[in-house]
């Protein structure tokens, strides 16, 4: 009986499973798992490659930031100061001293990116004079702090600064490489890639619209702070401590602007009681609607009559 | 909860496993669940009144398919109108009314209304209402039938994909897909995650960038040159453009990686020759709605050319404000429906001046044009009030100072230019070329594409929490 149902189990015939894998599917889930095994590594060794390729690009244009960290920035003078900054019109001032210039201002830059652009500097050059527009601290603005991030690579201290104000940003540093370089100051170092910097001037007169009728607030007031006052010192110590004579300066403004601002008095006192430097006032140096591009700014002709009272005041005087 | 924050990304990563996970019935409830979770997150007083409405919803169609008497149907398809027209104009236009009201009386120098209610616009509401009032009237039209299953006219009415900013959608389209169990495959998810990409880099990369140039612009219009000012202008269009063009797009996606498929909402409108077709490739979701349902009604192009001009300029005035309680938006879209009026009032003599005209200059200057007016009446659709409206066109018509070189920003000008030259050279490939079809059938195009975008997203992205401009109205 047993034998029986042995030979008859061996003649079932067990059906088959047949599942019909199409060869045009295999090929097709094939290609996509290629896809997906170039996709992954390509993403991120692209992204490593073409922001090394940036960081080159960053390094060798003529920007000052990039002159500061690729070895090519010493000179006798320094200057520091935020948009008004750019009214110390580098060329005229090499033309008046016969001296070399490195002008790191820029648009609203904070007291912290200035402390660590001038830290940064005497780290790495000598420098004879330091002119500081001590407007750089009335106004901080986070996001131009982290557009400075094409540089964290070169300088330690300026990748702490970006930690601390925007952890984010750091850690967006980090994970992409381009993402570095997503950033105004890169497209500034790529307009400055085999061009010197001599344009960074304004070349336009304040509208007379602007002089008949402005539309500012009754009163404006300079918040004075202590970090800011603390970014002066720390700029002025760095300089002494270089054996660098210190300059703090205040540039124009025009009258509708300066006549509203109640306490800058207060304010150049308070920057003397805090670092010890006297500031050179030249708040009301001029007037002269053809001087100023805007109630803040001197235009290029401004800043020539400027740079010529700051020559004939003995500021460009070196030790 | 906005597609362009932390938050979705973490939302839509837990929901589309467990989407699939779920089968049948309760992947729909699954879906109305977390489309009401989606909701609430931005304001969860509003749930009640969405739940309300889409309950009231429900069961008019359902009594308006049973009625057989024909003006019992027909008030009952008044009363959903009414009940839509009513939420969308008691939240969106109860302070435009007053406000209106009081500018009226204050002509007459009588007393003015004293408004106490400080009312919050329910996000995403004009698209919830249109949608609403298209599913009623499709049923009284018998179009379709009314549909039985609760959960899914719930999704039709609230799914988290179209909520905010659209596409509308019809229900003869969306809802036999919610019917079926749309199953997973590499090929939607794919062809959906390259459209959300798409939709983020339009959204992250350029009208992010542009909104910040555009927002000086507008603020400021005294303070900068005529050409500073036109920039603006133009950008702005790109702006608004990539701005709701990203958020359809990433809407699209998503709903392409569940499975279902969403109509187009826009199909490269600045390459359009004239302004009937710029319609037609603009927010194609609501200019269809609007022709549908308010156009043809009022009679469309019947009973004369008077009464066509007319009933265009009507529905033009009310999309517009169908925009936003203010009147610049009536004044833009009555603009708009001067341009349409106008474009068929010289047909003949443009018709006359195509065969005389190279067709290679002819059909770049109508296209020209069409942008050019398009962005001119964009001016009002930006603008808080009039003032700022015609202080900007009064910068604009000086035309001080076109000189280049004076502009400041010029590095942020020159970005922008440059995004948007490459996005049109896109546009105008993409037109004779289908993305989709592209991504699924070349894996090289494939890596190239999902590499490029992430990696110009990265070079090129605003990261900021701002908001799709569509979300207002």
């Amino acid at each position: 009986m047993k034998e029986s149902v042995i030979e008859n189990i061996s003649e079932v015939k067990v059906p088959s499973i047949e599942v019909e894998i199409q060869p045009e599917v295999v090929k097709k889930e094939k290609s996509r798992l290629w896809v997906y095994l170039v996709l992954i590594p390509l993403i991120f060794l692209g992204d490593r490659g073409i922001g090394a390729f940036l960081e080159y690009l960053t390094m060798s244009s003529n920007i000052r930031y990039s002159k500061l960290y690729n070895g090519k920035g010493e000179a006798d003078i320094v200057i520091l100061g935020n948009s008004r900054g750019n009214g110390y019109y580098e060329p005229e001032i090499r033309r008046i001293t016969g001296k070399t210039t490195l002008n790191l201002s820029y648009n609203a830059l904070p007291g912290d990116v200035g402390q660590v652009l001038i830290e940064d500097y005497f780290e790495r050059y000598k420098a004879k004079l330091l002119i500081v527009d001590v407007s750089l601290v009335m106004k901080t603005e986070d996001p131009v702090i982290t557009s400075f991030r094409p540089y964290i690579s070169e300088s330690e201290k300026m990748s702490a600064l970006i930690h601390k104000v925007s952890p984010a940003t750091a850690r967006g540093c980090q994970i992409s490489k381009l993402y570095q370089y997503n950033s105004e100051l890169f497209h500034r170092a790529l307009y400055y890639l085999g061009k010197q910097e001599g344009d960074w001037i304004l070349d336009k007169q304040i509208k007379d619209e602007l002089l008949i009728h402005d539309n500012l607030a009754d009163s404006l007031n300079v918040v004075i702070t202590k970090k800011g006052l603390d970014n002066l010192k720390a700029i002025a110590d760095a300089a002494k401590k270089h054996n660098a004579k210190v300059e703090f300066v205040i540039a124009p403004y025009h009258s509708i602007w300066l006549n509203k601002i109640y306490n800058i008095k207060d304010f150049l006192a308070a920057v003397k009681n805090h670092t010890g430097v006297e500031v050179r006032d030249y708040c009301r140096f001029t007037n002269d609607k053809t001087c100023y591009s805007d109630y803040l700014h001197l235009n290029k002709k401004g800043s020539l009559l400027y740079m010529k009272q700051l020559q004939d005041d003995g500021v460009f005087a070196l030790k | 909860m906005i597609f362009n924050s932390i938050h979705f990304l973490e939302f839509i990563l837990i929901f589309i496993p467990l989407y699939y996970f779920f089968k049948g019935k309760l992947r729909l409830w699954f879906t109305l669940a977390a489309s009401y979770f989606f909701y609430g997150y931005w304001d969860y007083n509003f749930l009640a009144l969405v739940l309300a409405s889409t309950v009231f919803e429900y069961n008019l169609a359902l009594y308006i398919e049973k009625t057989e008497d024909e003006k019992k149907r027909k008030r009952l398809l008044i009363t959903s109108i009414v009940f839509n027209l009513v939420i969308l104009g008691f939240f969106k236009y109860f302070n435009f009314f007053i406000d209106s009201t009081n500018s009226v009386l204050g002509l007459f120098g009588t007393g003015t209304i004293h408004n106490t209610l400080h009312i919050i616009l329910p996000i995403g509401i004009s698209f919830y209402t249109f949608q609403a009032i298209s599913y009623t009237t499709d049923v009284y039209k018998r179009k379709i039938k009314a549909e039985t299953d609760f959960a899914a006219f719930s999704v039709y009415s609230i799914f988290f994909a179209k909520l905010t900013a659209g596409p509308i959608l019809r229900a003869h389209d969306f809802l036999p897909q919610l019917k079926t169990d749309q199953k997973f495959t590499w090929d939607n998810f794919e062809t959906g995650l390259a459209r959300v990409l798409l939709g983020f880099a339009k959204k992250i990369i350029i009208a992010d960038s542009l909104g910040s140039f555009v927002g000086t612009a507008f603020a400021f219009p005294d303070k900068y040159s005529s050409l500073y000012l036109i920039i603006g202008i133009i950008f702005y269009s790109f702006q608004i453009y990539c701005d709701f063009s990203g958020y359809s797009d990433i809407a699209i996606g998503i709903a392409r990686i569940l499975g279902y498929r969403f109509p187009e909402n826009f199909n490269f409108p600045y390459l359009a020759k004239n302004f009937s077709e710029f319609w037609s490739r603009w927010h194609m979701s609501l200019s269809s709605w609007l022709r549908e349902y308010l156009y043809i009604p009022l009679g469309g192009n019947r009973n004369g050319k008077f009464n066509a001009y007319r009933n265009l300029m009507i529905t033009m005035l009310l999309g517009g404000l169908w925009h936003g309680a203010n009147w610049t938006f009536v004044v833009w879209g009555g603009l708009n429906g001067v341009y349409l009026v106008v474009q068929r009032l010289i047909l003949p003599y443009t018709e006359r001046m195509g065969k005389i005209v190279p067709r290679q200059l002819f059909i770049p200057s109508a296209m020209i044009i069409v942008f050019l007016l398009t962005c001119f009446s964009r001016i009002f659709f930006r603008s808080n009030d009039f003032d700022s409206a015609f202080e900007m066109i009064k910068g604009v018509f000086a035309f001080n100072d076109m000189s280049f070189g004076h502009l400041p920003n010029k590095f942020v000008i020159i970005k922008n230019l440059g995004l948007v030259s490459i996005l049109m050279i896109l546009e105008y490939v993409h037109q004779s070329n289908d993305f989709e079809a592209l991504v699924l059938k070349s894996p090289a195009f494939k890596i190239i594409t999902f590499s490029a975008i992430l990696w110009m997203i990265a070079l090129f992205g605003t990261f900021s929490d701002s908001q799709f401009i569509y979300i207002q109205f």
